[in-house]
C-alpha cells in the first residue's frame, strides 16, 4: 500500500501548474468564452511540448505512455486553471479509446498527430446527449450500438448547444454510418465504449477537484479580506465552518478520485463502482464549494466582473456531464443492492 | 499510488486473524457496545490485551530502544481495525495517548516506570481534561494544583473521565499557573486513583455504559510524576488529542454496520416489495455505501501520514474524526429510518431488525460527534489550520 503520486508524477503535476498560472489567467478565460472555438489552439500545441497532449499516447506514437495515475494530477490542474482545452475528450478519453479498438493504420494516422497537439478528438457515446469539443474536433469516435466508428468533422452535422460555461462548447451530432467508418464492433467494441465512459467520468471527475480547490481558495481569500463588523469576515464561525465543510468535501473526494484512477489504470473489476463513487462525490463537493463559495462573496460574486462565475460556471456544467451525481448514485445502488 | 497491501501486511493481517480466531470469547468481543467496546474494562479483556502484548503488537510504532519495533503504523492499524470489526478491546490509551506523551517528553523515570508496564499491557489509564466548566474550551481547566514541597497539592473536579472506576492511574491535566495565559499554565499529572482524597461518581449514559465524575480534596503529587514540562502540559495534550481521533473512531465497525444494513435492504420484504427496489432506499444505501469508501480511503491517507510514529497530521485527523463520526450518525438514523417500527425494539431482542444493532447503533453514536472534539470544534481546527481563517475566540 503506497498511498502517494511518484516523485515524478508530482513534478509533472508542478509543470503543469507552473505553465497554466502563466498561460491560462482568468483574462485569458475570458478570451475563450468570446473566441470561435472557446480555446486556444496556441496553448494545445504549448501543452503538446509539454507532453500533456500525448500523455496516455503510446511512446510508439509519440506520447508518453503514461496512465490515469498520471494523468489526473493533470487534470485537476487543468480543472483549477479552469483550462478549456479538450484535455478529457482527447487525451483522457479520445487517445485511449481509439488505441484499444485501432486498428493499427488508425492508430498510426491519429495518435501521433494527438500527442503533437495537431489533432483533437471527440467522444459521443449513447446515452450522453452533447459532445464537447466536436466542432473543434478533427476526428469524432461515436458510438452506433455495438459499434465504434470513426467519422471526420466534415461528415456530421452539428447543432450548437450553447451552454451556461461559455468555454464549454456543446454540439448535438447526428451522423450516419458510411463504408469505412466502422472501427469495431462486438465484444471488443462493448469493452471500449465501457471503459470509455469510465474514463470520461474519472476525467471530469479529476477536473470537479481543481475547480472546487479552486472555488475554496477563492473564497478563502475573501473571508480572509473582507471586513464588516470590525473584523474580517472569515473570523465569525458561520463564515469559517461554512469553508471548513466544502473544503472537508474536496478533501474526501480527493482519495475517492485517485481510488478510480488506481481502478480505471489497472483494471479492476469493481472499476466502475469506484469511477461513479468518485464522479458522485466530486459533483457534489463543487457543488457545495460553489455555493458556499458565492454566499462567502456575497453580491460581488454575483457580478459579470468578478472571476468566481467562471469557475462557478465550469463547476455546474462539469457536475453535470459524464452522468450527474444521481446517475451515479443510481448506478452504485446497482452495484451494491444487485437485482436477484 | 497503490492500493493494495504488500504480501507482508496481507500476513500480518492474517496472523491477527488466526489470533483473534484462537481467542474468541463473547465476553471479549461484543459488537453490541459498539465504540465502548474498545476500553479494557474487565479482567477477561485485560487477560486478552496481555496476550496482545506477549505478541508484541502494543509497541509496533515504538522505538526499540523502548522494547518496540519501530515498524509503520499500518500495522497498528490494521490491528485496530481488526479487533474493532469483532468488537474486541483496542489499542488506545495506553500505548497511544500516555505512551507516545511519555517517550516524547516524559523524564527517564517516568519512561522506566511506566513503558514497559504498557507495552504488557500491566496498567490502565484513565483520562482527565473534561471539566464542569471546561468541555470544548478545555484549556479553561481550573483544577487546581499548589506547590507543596517535593510535589503539588490538587484541587478541584474533573467530569467525563469514563474508565476512572477501573484504571490504576489517572493522567489529568491541572492549573499550575492561574495567572499565565490559560493554554500556558496547564500541567499534565500522572495520580494514583487509590490515591487518598480521590472520590469517583459513576454517570450512567444512553449507551447504558458508565462515566465518572472525579473529585480532588488535597491529593498530593510528587515531582516525579508530572509529565514533562510544568505548564506545558496542554501542548502536550493537543499532539495527544491528533491521535486519539484518529484511533478512538476505527473504520471497520462503519463497514460492519453498513454490511448489515445493506444485507437488511437486500432480503427484506414491505407489502410485498423488496426493500431494495423502493427508489428511495436504493438512493440512500448508494449515498451511504460511498460515504463508507470515502471514509476508509480517508482513513488509508491519515495512515499514510502518519507511518513510523510521526506526529499525526492535525488538520487530516481533525478531517476524518468529523467525517467518520458524522456517518456513524448519518447511517445510525438511515438504519431506524429504512428499519421502520421494529427498530425501537433493544439491541439482543429476537423480532428487532438488523439484530437489534439499529436501535444500539443509534444510542451509541450520538456522542460520538461530542466527545474527542464536538463537529463544531473540528471546523474551527480545519478553518484554522489549514485554511488559514482568523480566530473567532
Amino acid at each position: 500500500m503506497r498511498f502517494a503520486f511518484t516523485e515524478d508524477q508530482l513534478l509533472f503535476q508542478a509543470a503543469v501548474r507552473e505553465f497554466l498560472e502563466k498561460e491560462c489567467t482568468p483574462a485569458d478565460l475570458r478570451t475563450a468564452w468570446t473566441s470561435a472555438t472557446g480555446w486556444s489552439a496556441g496553448r494545445w500545441t504549448k501543452l503538446a511540448a509539454l507532453g500533456v497532449t500525448g500523455l496516455t499516447v503510446s511512446e510508439r506514437h509519440g506520447g508518453l505512455g503514461m496512465d490515469e495515475l498520471s494523468l489526473v494530477p493533470v487534470l485537476e490542474e487543468s480543472g483549477r486553471a479552469g483550462m478549456p482545452e479538450p484535455i478529457v475528450a482527447t487525451t483522457a478519453v479520445g487517445a485511449p479509446m481509439l488505441d484499444e479498438v485501432g486498428p493499427d493504420d488508425v492508430r498510426e494516422r491519429w495518435l501521433g498527430p494527438v500527442a503533437a497537439g495537431r489533432a483533437v478528438l471527440a467522444v459521443g457515446l449513447a446515452g450522453l446527449p452533447f459532445v464537447d469539443h466536436a466542432e473543434s474536433a478533427d476526428l469524432l469516435l461515436l458510438q452506433r450500438g455495438d459499434q465504434v466508428h470513426a467519422v471526420s468533422r466534415e461528415h456530421v452535422t452539428l447543432v450548437r448547444q450553447p451552454a451556461l460555461d461559455g468555454a464549454r462548447r456543446l454540439a448535438t451530432v447526428a451522423w450516419e454510418p458510411a463504408p469505412g467508418t466502422l472501427l469495431a464492433d462486438g465484444e471488443l467494441a462493448a469493452a471500449a465504449i465501457e471503459s470509455a465512459f469510465d474514463r470520461g467520468a474519472l476525467a471530469t471527475a479529476a477536473q470537479l477537484l481543481g475547480v472546487t480547490q479552486q472555488l475554496v481558495n477563492l473564497a478563502v481569500e475573501h473571508a480572509r479580506h473582507r471586513v464588516q463588523f470590525g473584523q474580517p469576515i472569515g473570523a465569525f464561525q458561520a463564515v469559517k465552518h461554512m469553508l471548513a465543510d466544502a473544503l472537508l468535501q474536496l478533501e474526501l473526494a480527493r482519495p475517492v478520485v485517485y481510488r478510480a484512477a488506481y481502478s480505471v489504470a489497472r483494471g479492476v473489476p469493481e472499476r466502475a463502482l469506484d469511477v461513479s463513487m468518485a464522479k458522485a462525490y466530486a459533483s457534489d463537493a463543487a457543488t457545495l464549494a460553489g455555493r458556499v463559495a458565492l454566499q462567502t462573496h456575497g453580491a460581488i460574486g454575483y457580478t459579470w466582473e468578478h472571476d468566481l462565475q467562471l469557475w462557478l460556471k465550469r463547476g455546474w456544467a462539469l457536475a453535470a456531464a459524464w452522468g450527474d451525481a444521481a446517475w451515479h448514485r443510481a448506478r452504485v445502488g446497482a452495484a451494491v443492492l444487485p437485482v436477484p | 499510488m497503490d492500493f493494495e497491501l504488500s504480501p507482508e501486511q496481507v500476513a500480518f493481517r492474517d496472523e491477527v486473524e488466526r489470533f483473534l480466531d484462537e481467542n474468541d470469547d463473547p465476553e471479549v468481543f461484543d459488537v453490541t457496545r459498539e465504540n465502548m467496546a474498545q476500553i479494557v474494562d474487565t479482567p477477561k479483556k485485560r487477560e486478552f490485551m496481555r496476550k496482545v502484548g506477549d505478541r508484541g503488537w502494543l509497541g509496533i510504532t515504538w522505538p526499540k530502544e523502548w522494547g518496540g519495533q519501530e515498524s509503520d503504523g499500518v500495522y497498528e492499524y490494521l490491528l485496530n481495525e481488526a479487533l474493532a470489526r469483532r468488537g474486541g478491546p483496542q489499542i488506545g490509551k495506553g500505548v497511544g495517548i500516555i505512551g507516545k506523551t511519555i517517550l516524547a517528553h516524559g523524564s527517564d523515570r517516568l519512561k522506566k516506570e511506566f513503558l514497559p508496564k504498557i507495552l504488557r499491557n500491566e496498567v490502565e489509564f484513565a483520562v482527565g481534561y473534561s471539566e464542569p466548566d471546561a468541555g470544548s474550551d478545555a484549556a479553561s481547566m481550573k483544577l487546581r494544583a499548589t506547590r507543596d514541597g517535593d510535589g503539588w497539592r490538587l484541587n478541584g473536579q474533573k467530569t467525563w473521565t469514563t474508565s476512572a472506576h477501573f484504571a490504576e492511574w489517572y493522567w489529568v491535566g491541572a492549573r499550575t499557573d492561574p495567572d499565565a495565559p490559560k493554554h500556558r499554565g496547564i500541567t499534565l499529572f500522572l495520580v494514583p486513583l487509590d490515591q487518598p482524597g480521590i472520590t469517583i461518581n459513576g454517570i450512567w449514559t444512553m449507551g447504558d455504559e458508565r462515566t465518572n465524575d472525579v473529585f480532588f480534596d488535597d491529593v498530593w503529587v510528587s515531582d516525579d510524576y508530572v509529565v514533562g514540562e510544568v505548564n506545558r502540559g496542554f501542548q502536550y495534550i493537543s499532539e495527544a488529542l491528533d491521535l486519539e481521533r484518529f484511533t478512538m473512531f476505527t473504520f471497520s465497525p462503519i463497514e460492519q454496520r453498513m454490511d448489515l444494513l445493506r444485507e437488511y435492504v437486500a432480503t427484506e420484504t414491505r407489502d410485498g416489495e423488496r426493500l431494495a427496489d423502493d427508489p428511495l432506499v436504493r438512493h440512500e444505501i448508494a449515498r451511504l455505501a460511498t460515504e463508507c469508501e470515502v471514509a476508509r480511503v480517508l482513513g488509508l491517507r491519515f495512515v499514510a501520514k502518519s507511518t513510523k510514529g510521526g506526529p499525526p497530521p492535525t488538520t487530516e485527523a481533525s478531517e476524518y474524526k468529523l467525517f467518520a463520526t458524522e456517518l456513524s450518525k448519518r447511517l445510525a438514523n438511515a438504519s431506524m429510518d429504512i428499519g421502520g417500527p421494529g427498530t425501537q425494539l433493544r439491541v439482543h431482542t429476537e423480532d428487532a431488525p438488523m439484530e437489534g444493532r439499529a436501535e444500539s447503533t443509534y444510542r451509541y453514536t450520538v456522542i460520538d460527534t461530542i466527545g474527542g472534539g464536538a463537529s463544531e470544534i473540528q471546523k474551527n481546527i480545519i478553518a484554522r489550520r489549514k485554511l488559514g481563517l482568523p480566530k473567532n475566540f
